[in-house]
């Protein structure tokens, strides 16, 4: 009953992100592939490449000699899909990422090989490797393992439960920790699970409706509060548009209900303020970089930002407005 | 009081005169305690839980399947048809013996048509796999050999005890 026996991790894709997706510029991704026992580009017959799907098209990923794969991305590309294309004894994988300040620079991912049947010994070295904080390894497998269950139309079991509860976590782990856009579909696994409970609780060893509802509203706050850390990291390092984007973008998500702020410390009026911000030190560096038409339409973002406060300090963001709108009077007057 | 009864017991052991029918109970039971093992699992377990019950019905039935079911099968053909089944005429009437002897094989028959159909139902399926794939196939070969000889043997049984003696 060794976890080993039922599943062998074949090769680790370690996918490096060479540039950033700066505004005109070429979003480059690069791959490599490794063999964990030799630590060299394995011959590996059935993974047939690596693709990447960016939403308005696809690029391949080219092996060069040195083992890497990698393709240069259209500009500005924030979402895109990893598809990891193995065949044959290897599964293939599709892993979401969102591209944009904070992102890691470099992802490893691994690729499982296929079992016949999950048992009951499967997850014991996954939840190893999960326990171990190696989150892509653990995702890998029990995201194989659930697929594989559901394909196969298993009916609900000790097993299938604690598959996909782990595959839960693994997906929250990795939106937490590495970048994934995984947060919805770990909120997803625990609801799912959590309306499967009633008349199976025999199933759901130690996990009652409490955790299961505790584990979908951390997925729900990750989901929001990891979004928010891009916007203080892209603040922190200069990165005022990424920063005023991504602040904006969530915005937008919460006004539409696609994602819910209530339960973290992330307010509406928290977001207007930091892109108003964002936008405003953003005029500021194009004034310095003479593209006064430019800085002029961040500006008055700006202004519209902090005049749209509510409730949060709206003293403040008043004042913040009125400094700004000077700027902006300055400027249209036609001085620096 | 205690020691009357003791020795009354003593007693009736001693003057029980057992018919070779018993000696074909306990080899039938040996021989069949591999497919009644696995029938009491498959109805008195949870299977959709991970179930020791499980691996060691699997463990029994793949020694018994791998080494000894085939000593076992020349052994109980001979003695129910060499001592156990008394002929008859067609238009004698059946000896209880035989009668019982028939009825237990047929007993037995039903037991492992009904545990291979359980076995193919996909819960068990899924599920006994998720114990170990091995475990399921074994239990299918053996039910299904079950089956066959069980079968062989009423035919026998019957065969024998028709025949004219």
């Amino acid at each position: 009953m060794t976890a080993g026996r039922v599943l062998t991790v074949v090769a680790v894709v370690t996918i490096v992100v060479l540039g950033g997706a700066q505004a005109g510029e070429t979003f480059s991704l690069a791959a490599k592939l490794l063999d964990p026992r030799s630590g060299q580009p394995p011959a590996i017959p059935s993974l047939a490449g690596i693709v990447a799907d960016f939403g308005s098209g696809t690029k391949d990923f080219t092996r060069g000699s040195d083992g890497r794969y990698s393709a240069d991305l259209p500009p500005a590309v924030t979402r895109l899909s990893v598809f990891v294309d193995a065949r044959d004894r290897l599964a293939p994988r599709t892993i979401p990422l969102i591209i944009g300040p904070g992102t890691a620079r470099s992802l490893t991912l691994y690729v499982v090989e296929r079992v016949a049947v999950i048992t009951y010994d499967y997850p014991a070295g996954p939840i190893l490797w999960f326990e171990s904080k190696e989150w892509d390894r653990a995702l890998a497998a029990f995201e194989y393992a659930y697929k594989t269950m559901t394909e196969n139309r298993v009916s609900i079991s000790a097993l299938r439960v604690q598959v996909e509860y782990y595959y839960g976590l693994a997906l929250r782990r990795a939106c937490e920790f590495l970048g994934y856009d995984t947060c919805a579909a770990a909120e997803e696994r625990f609801a799912n699970l959590r309306r499967q409970r009633p008349g199976n609780e025999k199933y759901f060893r130690g996990l009652s409706s409490e955790v299961l509802d505790a584990a979908a509203t951390a997925a729900k706050k990750i989901k929001v509060t990891a979004r928010y850390d891009a916007v203080v990291t892209a603040y922190k390092a200069g990165d005022f548009n990424g920063a005023a984007a991504t602040a904006e973008g969530l915005l937008a998500d919460a006004d539409a209900g696609l994602v819910d702020l209530s339960g973290t410390n992330i307010s509406m009026d928290r977001l207007r303020l930091d892109a108003a911000s964002a936008r405003a030190r953003l005029g500021d560096k194009l004034m310095k970089e003479d593209d006064i038409a430019a800085a002029v339409e961040n500006y008055k973002a700006a202004v519209s930002l902090s005049e749209s406060v509510e409730l949060l300090d709206k003293t403040r963001a008043l004042k913040s407005a009125e400094l700004i709108r000077g700027k902006l009077a300055t400027v249209e007057r036609g001085g620096v | 009081m205690p020691q009357k009864r003791w020795s009354a017991a003593v007693t009736r052991i001693r003057s029980w005169e057992p018919s070779t029918l018993w000696i074909v109970w306990v080899v039938l039971l040996l021989y069949a305690l591999p497919l009644i093992s696995a029938f009491g699992a498959l109805l008195a377990t949870d299977v959709k839980q991970e179930s020791n019950a499980v691996y060691v019905v699997g463990t029994i039935t793949k020694e018994f399947t791998g080494s000894l079911r085939e000593t076992f099968g020349t052994i109980v053909v001979p003695l129910l048809t060499a001592f156990a089944i008394k002929s008859i005429d067609a238009n004698g009437t059946v000896p209880i013996r035989t009668l019982v002897i028939f009825l237990g094989i047929s007993g037995l028959f039903v037991i492992s048509v009904i545990t291979s159909g359980v076995l193919a139902l996909k819960d068990y399926r899924d599920n006994i796999s998720a114990h170990g794939p091995e475990i399921y196939q074994t239990l299918v070969a053996a039910t299904q050999a079950y089956s066959k000889e069980l079968l062989t043997y009423i035919a026998l049984a019957i065969g024998i005890s028709l025949k004219k003696s």
